[in-house]
């Protein structure tokens, strides 16, 4: 296909699947709605197919990997064990096959809250990172955590006026920076918006 | 035609940024080229990979946790443009790079960025598929996996340009005990900015995510459509002053009028 083919019918389809969503959201068109509706059906569908792509990405390079013996290669060898294993059981024993169950419960199930609690961690190691004071805004900041932290622990309740600070530093400065923050946020994703419906974003297009 | 309840002011105020970011496009195409500011986030992507190439490791860019079909959408977009912008200085140095990916349907767009940059330098015979990393489309599976890249692949140059939510500190942690230089930013999950500011060398907020590519790109077109952009900061800021001003007289005609 060539390079024209190839940049201008991605933002052909980007530029009017945007520009119908825009309108869908604004107006009260039935037949906009119908043919929107069936753009974001057909988005989830394509999205769904990507999956398949994810796993050949994963099959190509990890079997690779296993083949030239390369560092590690049997953590590659692992993956795809896992992986067909889950896959199989997955399509020939359905989702509530005993195997599946005990996979997705016992493996899977369990990895997740494990990172969450590793969070902790990494919370204490990051908030020693964060308020070493070394700067005006960096007093601040350590100022600020000790009044949250404060006003989060039961000893905060029976010291004079930490409720009341902490809360006003909650509530007002922080939030109207975060304000500040999704103001410019939301002109920023307008800005992109509109450059990648006419085409002007290129990052992901070829050259 | 009928307008949906409460979203006709949203309409006019969407015309009128959306009426002046096409302006200033068209007055940078005649050459009246608008000033944008440096963003140290982005000048630091140059120095990032330059100490990666010296120190021979390898340059990790994550363009965020989130998809293409969900509202995160734009976010991963910016993301993709400054891999496009990074993978060029990688191309230019012979610097190893990494894209880690979670949702599947970014992997194309992944690898047209990396390949493009590659064509552009004249390196294409070294661009190789496995640049682009798809690890798991769940949000610890990517995490651990790119904590594990960051390890073995002796990472020295993190860059985190995207939707992030709970794995970002992780991330950045990981990143920091690893030693690389780290770049990171996010735009609509403004609870992560704080574990990006305190871990990451460099950090880019909200808007500025957004228009990274086109800063990137010193495309004057691109840079018009951001100088648009601020005509809707001046209308926010002028609404927000003459609405405190209307709430303490106690008039409140602009908030009906903003809600129609």
């Amino acid at each position: 296909m060539s390079i024209f083919k190839r940049r201008e019918i991605p933002v052909i389809i980007t530029a009017f699947s945007g520009f119908l969503m825009v309108i869908e959201y604004f107006f009260t068109i039935p037949l906009v709605a119908s043919i929107s509706t069936g753009i974001r059906e057909w988005a989830s569908l394509i999205a769904a197919f990507a999956v398949g792509l994810g796993a050949t990405n994963l099959g190509i390079i990890h079997a690779s990997r296993v083949r030239h013996r390369r560092e590690n290669w049997y953590l590659s060898a692992w993956l795809l064990f896992v992986m067909v294993l889950m896959i199989i059981v997955g399509i020939f024993g359905t989702t509530k096959h005993p195997l599946y169950d005990f996979l997705f419960a016992n493996v899977y199930s369990t990895v997740g809250p494990t990172m969450w609690g590793l969070l902790a961690f990494y919370l204490a190691s990051a908030s020693f990172r964060a308020l070493r004071v070394r700067s005006l805004e960096s007093l601040l900041l350590l100022i600020s955590a000790i009044l949250l932290m404060l006003l989060s622990a039961p000893i905060g309740g029976i010291i004079p006026g930490v409720t009341v600070v902490a809360n006003w530093v909650q509530n007002v400065p922080n939030t109207a920076g975060m304000r500040g923050i999704l103001l410019g946020t939301a002109l920023g994703a307008i800005g992109l918006s509109i450059r990648t419906l006419l085409g002007y974003e290129k990052g992901y297009l070829p050259e | 035609m009928v307008f949906k309840e409460g979203r006709i002011a949203t309409f006019f105020a969407l015309v009128i940024v959306v009426g002046a970011i096409l302006y200033f496009i068209n007055r940078a195409k005649i050459g009246k080229i608008s000033k944008i500011r440096k963003i140290p986030g982005l000048i630091a992507i140059e120095e990032a990979v330059g100490r990666a190439t010296e120190m021979g490791g390898s340059v990790l860019f994550i363009p965020g946790i989130g998809g293409l079909t969900t509202v995160e959408g734009p976010e991963t977009l910016a993301g993709i443009s400054v891999l496009n912008y990074t993978a060029k200085l990688c191309a230019r140095l012979g610097t190893k790079i990494v894209a880690a990916i979670r949702m599947p349907e970014v992997i194309p767009l992944a690898e047209e960025a990396i390949s493009t940059a590659f064509r552009m330098e004249g390196k294409f015979e070294e661009y190789r598929p496995d640049m682009v990393r798809y690890l798991s489309s769940d949000q610890w599976g990517i995490a651990t996996g790119a904590m594990g890249i960051m390890q073995r692949e002796r990472v020295k140059a993190n860059i985190m340009l995207g939707f992030f939510a709970g794995e970002a500190l992780a991330l950045a942690e990981a990143g920091a005990v690893a030693g690389a230089i780290q770049i990171a930013g996010t735009a609509t999950n403004t609870t992560q900015l704080p574990w990006f500011a305190s871990i990451c060398d460099y950090c880019l907020f909200g808007e500025e995510v957004y228009v990274a590519g086109a800063v990137l790109s010193e495309d004057p077109i691109q840079l018009g459509s951001i100088a648009g952009q601020d005509v809707g900061k001046f209308m926010a800021i002028c609404l927000i002053t003459i609405g405190i001003l209307m709430y303490l007289l106690k008039v409140d005609w602009l908030i009906r009028l903003l809600k129609i």
